[in-house]
């Protein structure tokens, strides 16, 4: 166990959630259950853009359409730093 | 490592979040690329603002993965004082999300990349310094 330094108004968002979910509950567990609900979050956000990306992949024509797009954006940067 | 890139507005951010697979496909062959991008977080709180959440779960996912994107705060008094800079010589009331773009764009000197070159078309009459900008339709 360690301690943690948090502003007063955090830890009383803590304690009210801890309050609303009855007698016994601890701060760290609220803790542990809001870190579990930030990961959860985090995983459905990654899913839902490997889902776009795997069918923006489908179409390897259009990927290296791309691919040819983003030379062009590279040459466009150097083209930049060149004239200066 | 390229060491300069671009800095995305919210047409690209929003289209993004729409699921617009000719996009998807450029950003991340950018990133493939090692091309960086830039995602000032008040253009993004605007983008965000006008997608659904399902929408903005994409956005959130691709801002999570992309290895060579990074969000722009304002965190610091330099951050806010950068974007007040350019706020000032906005058409009141300003446009937040173009501000935040200008005002990183200068700060790391990269071209703004926007799907909309005509968005843009109000905020370049007011300010006084060049917005440099590169349409995703000028990449072929």
């Amino acid at each position: 166990m360690t301690t943690i330094k948090v502003p007063k108004a955090v830890r009383d968002r803590l304690n009210a959630i801890a309050d609303e979910r009855g007698r016994g509950t601890t701060l760290a567990a609220v803790l542990t259950d809001l870190l579990d609900q930030h990961e959860t979050e985090k995983t459905r956000a990654r899913l839902a853009y490997h889902e776009v990306l795997a069918q923006a992949e489908e179409d390897t024509e259009a990927m290296a359409r791309a691919q040819r797009q983003t030379e062009q954006a590279i040459r466009i940067l150097h083209a930049r730093e060149a004239g200066r | 490592m390229i060491p300069f890139g671009y800095v995305l507005d919210d047409t690209v951010l929003i289209e993004l979040g729409r699921r617009d697979l000719a996009l998807h496909r450029l950003i991340v062959s950018f990133d493939r690329a090692h091309v960086r991008v830039s995602v000032p977080v008040i253009t993004l709180a605007t983008a965000e603002a006008a997608l659904s959440p399902d929408q903005r779960l994409v956005l959130r996912g691709l801002t999570d993965v992309l290895e060579h994107l990074s969000l722009e705060p304002v965190a610091a008094h330099t951050e806010a004082v950068r974007l007040a800079e350019v706020t000032a010589r906005m058409e009141q009331p300003a446009d937040m999300a173009a501000a935040h773009a200008v005002a990183v764009s200068q700060h790391l000197d990269w071209p703004v990349l926007t799907t909309d070159a005509g968005r843009w078309d109000t905020i370049k009459a007011h300010l006084p310094w060049r917005v440099e900008l590169v349409e995703i339709s000028d990449l072929g």
